[in-house]
């Protein structure tokens, strides 16, 4: 257990460059399902039927592959100096509504990238070949009017 | 809107009102639309300063610096909402997190879909502990959303029967469910399920729900109880079962800032309440042009 949360901090660091400190208020709950959620509460209350502690903020495939949750990535994501891609608006408003993106050249290496748009970290995508895969939730896909 | 109230309903309101034609008119118009700003994840200034370029008018909520009203029905589709920097949400519905004086641990014992649960969790800046609770596991997908959208990271979701829960808090909220009268401007379909048998079974529960909050209450701890109702079955009454089952419970009053509420009514059909009610607050829609709701403030004395 112990070693996978140092995987994280490991992983923020070295692929988005954030670093642990940001999260020194915090705690990451794995659960059995390889997701991880980000507590800031108190602990020491447990509950048989807890649902859930905190926000979801990535999830780690079998393969051992991290993958950041897009509520993880608007919260911390302004924080982040690697691993971001930017969009223009059009293709900004054309994200937050699902689509996938095609850059013209992605500054990041591949695998999950921070996607924004100005100071705004959209959600995650997953940067493969020049495209940006859509990572976002569907019930977060929406269309944005961009001014 | 022009809707048929039942006769009964009429009735009703006619006994606890005296401008009952200023209510049928303000039930009649459309709600506003409101906002807060989401203080976890942005500032207001930076919100007011963007929505400003967007041409969208806001207009502020007296007691509560974080909120706003507009007509601008465009907030919903912003960058901003889609970032869960702003969330859309009733004047009403603002009022019992603020009511709620904010220690370490707080419960939300009736939190779906989760309005007053992130509201609560951005005025305590993400810090101590909250337990959001819903008896109703498909409601509880809603409530995990917004707690995603908005970046809250203090909260724990619990799925029970309230009355079944065991622990200590030092602030609690029971925003109980209710028979809605007080939505009917926003969902006429209220009236659908509306009757004066549902009052009835409405007010038995929450009795239940208030004193079983109340014991889970620490002493010097904050109790809000609050319905979106007009019924005096579940208001009044529900405050004077606590205040003659409860030993050591005692009413504040709440005043939020420039809102007009009303005192709680002293009797219903000839009974009067055994508690000064004007410690309660009610509020009309014809005051504010919101829609209708009540709530009360209780300490448990220590």
């Amino acid at each position: 257990m112990k070693k996978k949360m140092a995987d994280i901090f490991g992983y923020l660091e070295e692929r988005f460059g954030l670093e642990r400190k940001l999260f020194e208020h915090h705690s990451f709950l794995r659960t059995r399902k390889g997701r991880i959620f980000l507590f800031s509460g108190l602990h020491g209350f447990s509950m048989k039927t807890e649902v859930s502690a905190g926000l979801p903020f990535a999830r780690i495939s079998r393969s051992n592959v991290i993958k950041p949750s897009t509520a993880a990535i608007q919260l911390f994501g302004s924080q982040a100096t690697r691993g971001v891609v930017s969009l223009s608006r059009e293709q900004a408003a054309a994200f937050a509504s699902g689509a996938d993106i095609a850059l013209e050249h992605a500054k990041a290496t591949d695998g999950y990238v921070i996607v924004r748009y100005k100071q705004f970290s959209l959600g995650c995508g997953h940067l493969s070949e020049g495209v940006v895969k859509n990572m976002l939730p569907k019930g977060k896909r929406m269309r944005v009017e961009l001014i | 809107m022009n809707m048929e109230l039942p006769a009964p309903f009429r009735e009703r309101i006619e006994k606890l009102i005296e401008d009952s034609a200023e209510f049928y008119a303000a039930m009649s118009r459309q709600l506003p639309y409101a906002f807060r700003v989401n203080t976890l994840k942005a500032s207001r200034a930076n919100v007011l300063k963007r929505f400003k370029q967007y041409g969208i008018s806001v207009r502020p909520v007296t007691f509560y610096p974080d909120a706003f009203v507009t007509d601008d029905l465009r907030v919903g589709s912003t960058l901003e909402h889609f970032l869960g920097h702003v969330y859309i949400q009733e004047v009403v519905s603002f009022l019992p997190p603020l009511a709620l004086d904010l220690g370490q641990a707080v419960l939300d014992s009736c939190a779906a879909p989760g309005s007053k649960t992130t509201q609560l969790a951005a005025l305590m800046e993400n810090r101590g502990l909250l337990v959001a609770n819903d008896i109703e596991y498909m409601r509880l997908k809603a409530l995990t959303a917004n707690i995603e959208r908005l970046g809250v990271t203090n909260t724990v979701v619990v799925n029970m029967n309230v009355l079944n829960m065991k622990g200590k808090f030092d602030s609690i909220l029971v925003d109980a469910p209710c028979s809605s009268e007080g939505t009917l401007r926003k969902n006429p379909d209220v009236i659908g399920r509306w009757s004066e048998s549902q009052i009835r079974a409405s007010s038995a529960l929450q009795k239940r729900l208030i004193v079983k909050c109340f014991e889970m209450l620490k002493e010097g701890g904050s109790l809000v109880y609050s319905t979106c109702t007009f019924a005096p079955e579940e208001n009044e009454a529900v405050v004077d079962y606590l205040l003659s089952n409860s030993v050591g419970a005692k009413l504040e009053r709440f005043v939020p800032r420039g809102f007009v509420t009303r005192p709680g009514v002293s009797s219903w059909n000839g009974k009067p309440f055994g508690f000064d009610t004007k410690l309660v607050a009610r509020v009309w829609p014809q005051d504010n042009d919101t829609g209708g709701f009540f709530i009360a403030k209780v300490r448990k004395s220590g």
